[in-house]
């Protein structure tokens, strides 16, 4: 295969002009100076770069052109330096890695939908000029003796086709492993995050990079955006700040709630049992939660209170949603890692009857809830709370976390809903980003968890289902229609195991 | 509901690894309870802590890996870990032979075989130097504290060998390693 490919490479070469040819060379010659990866690693990277000449060619992208768009410039000494960077986890990340279990980790996915389908080709380069302004990312979880960290790790980032179901767990455990995946299918372009590494908005910043950096090399030119960041600027040391430390509240609460109705179905033991995107048009939306005096957040909280009642078949108990709360509201940062509390919308089940009814309760608490002080406290709380516990050794401190989290953790909740909000992007982008969506990896016991995201013309509500009872979603759908949505419906089929399939064609 | 599929199709296979926990999850405990109540009835000597031991050492080793730092040094130094409990775990049952220098031993092969894993590809495996530095204190711990209750028996050259391996592997990630080996200390204990 290696043989085939090169030659195919030189095949390539052999029909460049000498002028062309030598320009080719000059550029091997100046990407070994940016390297000092393990010979196995800038072979790859190499090949990659080989990969990106012969597509460009093969569209008629004249050399000159090709080079200047791979300028080994955008490699910067990234790879020319030995690892030796080492980054602390935030006091919101750090239960992550405390509480995941075997087939159960804290995984959230962003996607861009292009308007072309993806050159995995490019997409590969973008990746590899695009991690080096991330360093926190480019890192692999590390087990302290007090705490887990990040440590930096340099390696070909490589990206992988998206062949397996949404949200998987990842093997952070092997050594070189890392904490994100770049995959792609047809016009998308996903980046799947472990949760300890960063929250929505760096995600979204860091999907947004590679976005531009990938139109680039296509050719597009994309302007400069604070929604993005320059891959050749130096990292900032604001960007992985723990901003924990910075609630001006010295009051400690925000973590006591009792436990919540969960929705009927058994939790599949695949999960995710199925992904769905409602497609809904972003200004009717708007004007439909303004029709109502409330925020969308509040008006599709409402929605998801409504159709949980109607997904259990539990008589009494309340009816919880978490909503994660981007804390860059309160306290301004450039931070890229964690930096999202939460909070809770909570009625009884008997108390949740229809939309115009609730919908003034739910928005008090939200406001009550997400105010500046209660936010503040909770922050106070997280940061508090790891600052005592820091002294005890990490072998203690892991079966304690998991005990807690088991007992509280979901059960304190019936689903979330997460709403990272409009996707602020160059004016570029319109052309060729077509929408984005944003999905929670699924639970451990919370059947159904919400998303939205919203891009010019499209919000995206997504669902991750983890049961195939259709009752949560069939309500949603009944509800956003009753109201005078147009809803297209996108997802993936079943995850379901062949055993399944088989007995059900039998009985077709 | 039409769902306009927009991911590829995906037939999950049967997962026999989560099979295999499922059974396992049940089986270990009950098998763990059925040997020590046979032990309680029926035993002269506490056979059944061997069993449970050797229950746990499984579990740990195939059904329950460790999820973070999961690599060839650290598989090592657990799975000789392991063994040398389970061997002073036989040796406390039953005390009529040499169980504590034997462990000794299994100490040093234990230690062998995680330098040679992690010195055979240094560069990759130089993230991996803690497991084998805690490896190494508990070997020097284990077999000094060995050493000073049994040094007239027989066989106590064992202990020797362990405590003189374990000095030797850090000394040599030291040598190796130079000043990474202590910035690499100094992330460990981070507060």
């Amino acid at each position: 295969m290696q043989k085939k490919k090169q030659t195919a490479f030189a095949e390539y070469l052999s029909y460049l002009t000498n002028e062309d040819a030598q320009r080719v060379s000059d550029f091997f010659i100046n990407f070994k100076q940016h390297m000092l990866l393990p010979l196995s690693e800038e072979r790859k990277m190499r090949s990659d770069l080989e990969n990106a000449l012969m597509y460009y060619n093969a569209v008629g992208v004249s050399v000159e052109t090709a080079l200047s768009r791979l300028d080994n410039q955008n490699l910067g000494g990234f790879y020319a330096r030995p690892p030796s960077l080492y980054y602390t986890l935030d006091d919101a990340a750090k239960i992550y890695p405390l509480s995941m279990k075997h087939g159960f980790m804290t995984v959230f996915r962003l996607s861009a939908i292009l308007k072309d389908e993806v050159v995995p080709a490019l997409l590969q380069i973008a990746l590899t000029f695009t991690i080096k302004r991330f360093p926190r990312f480019a890192t692999s979880l590390k087990k302290g003796f007090f705490w887990h960290y990040l440590d930096a790790n340099k390696q070909r980032y490589a990206i992988e086709e998206d062949d397996s179901v949404p949200c998987r767990p990842m093997g952070v455990g092997k050594t070189s492993a890392k904490s994100f995946r770049v995959r792609y299918y047809k016009t998308r372009i996903s980046v799947e995050f472990f949760h300890t590494l960063t929250d929505g908005r760096g995600g979204l910043v860091f999907l947004q990079t590679l976005v531009a950096t990938y139109l680039r090399l296509t050719g597009v030119s994309i302007s400069e955006h604070p929604a993005l960041l320059n891959i050749n600027d130096a990292p900032d040391l604001a960007e992985d700040a723990n901003e924990f430390h910075r609630s001006s509240s010295t009051k400690a609460s925000g973590f006591k709630e009792k436990k919540a109705l969960q929705m009927s179905g058994r939790v599949n033991a695949d999960r995710p049992y199925q992904i769905l995107h409602f497609k809904l048009d972003s200004q009717k939306l708007k004007t439909t939660a303004k029709s109502y005096d409330v925020t969308v957040t509040t008006y599709l909280s409402t929605l998801i209170l409504l159709a949980s009642k109607f997904a259990t078949e539990a008589t009494k108990g309340d009816i919880s949603i978490q909503l994660p709360v981007d804390m860059r509201r309160y306290y301004p940062s450039e931070t890229l890692a964690n930096f999202t509390m939460y909070a809770g919308i909570r009625l009884p089940l008997a108390e949740i009857t229809t939309p115009s009814e609730i919908m003034a309760r739910v928005k008090g608490q939200l406001a009550d809830k997400t105010s500046y002080e209660k936010m503040s406290e909770m922050m106070f709380s997280a940061h508090k709370m790891a600052r005592d516990v820091r002294g005890f050794p990490l072998f203690l401190k892991s079966p304690i976390a998991k005990i807690v989290y088991g007992f509280l953790g979901e059960k304190l909740f019936t689903t979330t809903f997460s709403n990272v909000g409009v996707v602020s992007a160059p004016p570029e982008f319109s052309e060729h980003v077509e929408s984005y969506d944003f999905i929670l990896g699924p639970h451990a016991i919370n059947r159904a968890t919400c998303t939205l995201v919203t891009y010019g013309a499209w919000s995206t509500l997504t669902i991750t289902k983890n049961t195939k009872d259709p009752s949560f979603e069939e309500e949603m759908l009944r509800l956003l229609e009753k109201d005078g949505f147009t809803v297209t419906i996108e997802g993936s089929a079943l995850y379901e195991s062949k055993r399944r399939l088989s007995t059900k064609k039998l009985a077709a | 509901m039409k769902v306009n599929v927009v991911y590829p199709q995906k037939n999950l296979r049967r997962d026999l690894r989560r099979l295999a926990i499922y059974v396992a999850v049940r089986l270990f405990p009950l098998a763990a309870i059925v040997s020590l109540v046979v032990n309680i009835l029926y035993g002269t000597s506490w056979w059944s802590a061997i069993v449970i031991w050797s229950l746990w050492g499984l579990w740990q080793l195939i059904f329950s890996p460790t999820l973070v730092e999961h690599n060839r040094t650290s598989i090592a130094a657990k799975t000789t870990i392991n063994i040398t409990i389970l061997i002073v775990i036989i040796y406390l049952v039953y005390p009529d032979w040499p169980g504590i220098e034997v462990a000794a031993l299994v100490v040093g092969f234990g230690l062998v075989t995680s330098a040679t894993l992690f010195f055979s590809n240094i560069a990759r495996q130089k993230q991996n130097v803690f497991p084998l530095i805690i490896f190494s204190l508990i070997a020097i711990v284990f077999a000094a504290v060995s050493l000073i209750f049994r040094k007239d028996e027989p066989l106590g050259w064992a202990m020797i060998v362990a405590i003189s391996l374990a000095l030797a592997i850090i000394l040599s990630t030291i040598i190796i390693l130079r000043i990474n080996y202590f910035k690499e200390l100094k992330k460990r204990f981070i507060l």
